[in-house]
């Protein structure tokens, strides 16, 4: 962790305009806890894992995880980052750290807020989702950070990524439940909760969080490594 | 003191060789690299600074190669061409953190230190995105000068400075040579290169096509033959009075004017006027008719 970078980072990510969407996508999921709580829903998994972690959480790591350190490399600032000794691996680690604070503040949070309001007395239940957005906070962004050093277009790919890996095969395709982020967070929801089959998850915890460990190993090491080969775009490239 | 040494290195991207095969070897003092644009200046700099792997030969510091090396930025400031910058910080935090990242003793004085040198420091609690296109390159150099580097590279600094700022800028950097610093600059305008550096790498579509002492390779650009197109009260008068000068290489009555062979540009320039009143001719234009830099180049690379 580097305090400067952190500052810079932060103060560069909430000062672009995407923070409206950041702060947009949460909004949407009050509301809709409102409308369930004044419907008396009780199908908790539509609003904490099919809107909250499935949609809300991919999203709002992607803006967050692909901004970090991908909008300093687009426009060029990277270069003031990197002339100098910082080592490249407290840089990855450290805008890891910041997006993954980040997004826990913009899913996270809210999904615990609209858990108790939609469903009075299930605290427990709107806990464990919040839990699993956590994790799967850290696991996306991680993923996005590197993606972001990896291509420049990392917002599309990791678009990509989300609506059709995550949204639609991890969803269906119950094999590859195992690779998805979604089901991870899930799967320690579930493990919290106690709740059982009421939160739909396929992979179990044994499974899940060594999986975790080594998707944010790889991803941290592969933007490490990214980052330390960075090259200025040259006048003919 | 730092060398910075390349040896036989090139650098291609696909089809295209934007650095052909060069060798050099940049000790202290300034060293102003020289070339039009599309050169391969640029990519000579991002080679040095650590910012591209070569793809054949090698870029070293002080023997230790640049490329994956963090630890150069030590001895290294680089300001690159970019107008970039951390718009939303002050001039002075931004310095300062630059500072932090260097791991310096004392940050904030080593920063105020920096933006005073670059005479920055009245303004430098404003926005860096409320700046000037110079004011901006200062705050670069600021942030490349705060650790006091061994080494400066500057990819054509001068852009966007009032002629003020510039001769402020020449200042700064010949007193960083006079320290023992090893300075280099590129350029792609012959007077800023004259007036600053003691020692010129000129680049031409990516070779090394002179270099040494400036005052060489500006004999070499010089003594080259110039034509000149003139109009005068009298053309055929002029016409005969040089060619009795061996300033004159040869005179071609053209149309409107003369056209005019001069054998080099300093002693004919030089004598051209006297030469007119003499013989009481009006001189009303003298155009060199091949001054553009890039006949200058091309004539250095053809040599």
């Amino acid at each position: 962790m580097n305090a400067v970078v952190a500052r810079i980072t932060y103060r560069a990510l909430l000062g672009r305009r995407r923070v409206l969407l950041l702060a947009v996508l949460p909004l949407v999921l009050l509301g809709l806890a409102a409308a369930f709580r004044a419907g008396h829903g009780t199908h908790t998994d539509v609003l904490l894992a099919h809107f909250g972690i499935a949609a809300l959480l991919p999203l709002v790591a992607l803006i967050v995880g692909t901004g970090v350190l991908g909008a300093e490399l687009e426009d060029g600032t990277a270069v003031y980052l990197l002339a100098t000794p910082i080592s490249r691996q407290t840089v990855i680690v450290t805008k890891l750290v910041v997006a993954a604070l980040v997004t826990i503040a913009f899913t996270a949070i809210p999904e615990y807020l609209s858990g108790i309001i939609a469903f009075p007395g299930r605290s427990r239940l709107a806990l464990s989702y919040a839990v699993g957005a956590a994790v799967g906070s850290v696991v996306y962004v991680a993923i996005f950070l590197a993606l972001s050093v990896m291509t420049r277009r990392a917002m599309a790919v990791g678009l990509v990524y989300v609506l059709v890996w995550e949204g639609l095969l991890a969803s269906f395709v119950s094999g590859i439940g195992v690779l998805s982020v979604q089901q991870y967070s899930l799967s320690i929801a579930r493990a919290l909760s106690k709740a059982g089959d009421e939160v739909p998850a396929t992979v179990s915890i044994p499974v899940a969080i060594p999986l975790i460990v080594i998707v944010i190993g790889v991803a941290a090491w592969l933007a490490t490594d990214r980052l330390s080969g960075y090259r200025i775009a040259g006048e003919s490239a | 003191m730092s060398q910075l040494e390349l040896r036989a290195v090139s650098r291609w991207y696909g089809n295209v060789v934007a650095v052909n095969d060069i060798t050099m070897t940049i000790g202290p003092g300034v060293t102003g690299l020289l070339g039009p644009n599309g050169a391969g200046k640029s990519t000579l700099l991002h080679m040095m600074a650590g910012f591209l792997p070569p793809s054949s030969g090698t870029v070293t510091i002080d023997g230790a190669p640049t490329w994956r090396r963090p630890e150069i930025y030590d001895a290294v400031g680089l300001v690159p061409e970019r107008e970039a910058a951390y718009t939303f910080l002050t001039a002075r935090e931004f310095v300062v953190a630059s500072a932090k990242l260097h791991k310096l003793p004392n940050p904030d004085a080593a920063a105020a230190r920096a933006l005073e040198i670059v005479e920055l420091t009245d303004a430098a609690d404003r926005k860096i995105g409320t700046y000037s296109k110079g004011m901006r390159q200062r705050a670069k150099v600021a942030s490349a000068l705060v650790h006091d580097p061994n080494v400066l590279l500057l990819d054509e600094p001068f852009n966007g400075m009032d002629p003020r700022q510039r001769l402020h800028m020449m200042d700064l950097l010949k007193g960083l040579a006079a320290a023992g610093r090893t300075v280099l600059f590129s350029s792609h305008i012959l007077e800023e290169v004259e007036r600053l550096s003691d020692v010129v790498q000129v680049v031409v579509a990516g070779r090394l096509a002179a270099s040494g002492d400036f005052r060489e390779i500006r004999r070499l650009m010089t003594d080259r033959p110039h034509v000149f197109t003139i109009r005068s009260t009298d053309d055929r008068k002029l016409a005969s009075a040089l060619m009795t000068t061996a300033h004159t290489a040869g005179v071609a009555i053209e149309g409107e004017g003369l056209r005019v062979h001069a054998a080099d540009f300093g002693s004919f320039t030089r004598a051209l006027a006297g030469i007119a009143r003499t013989n009481e001719i009006g001189l009303r234009e003298v155009i060199p008719a091949d001054e553009s830099l890039e006949s200058v180049f091309s004539y250095l690379v053809r040599r």
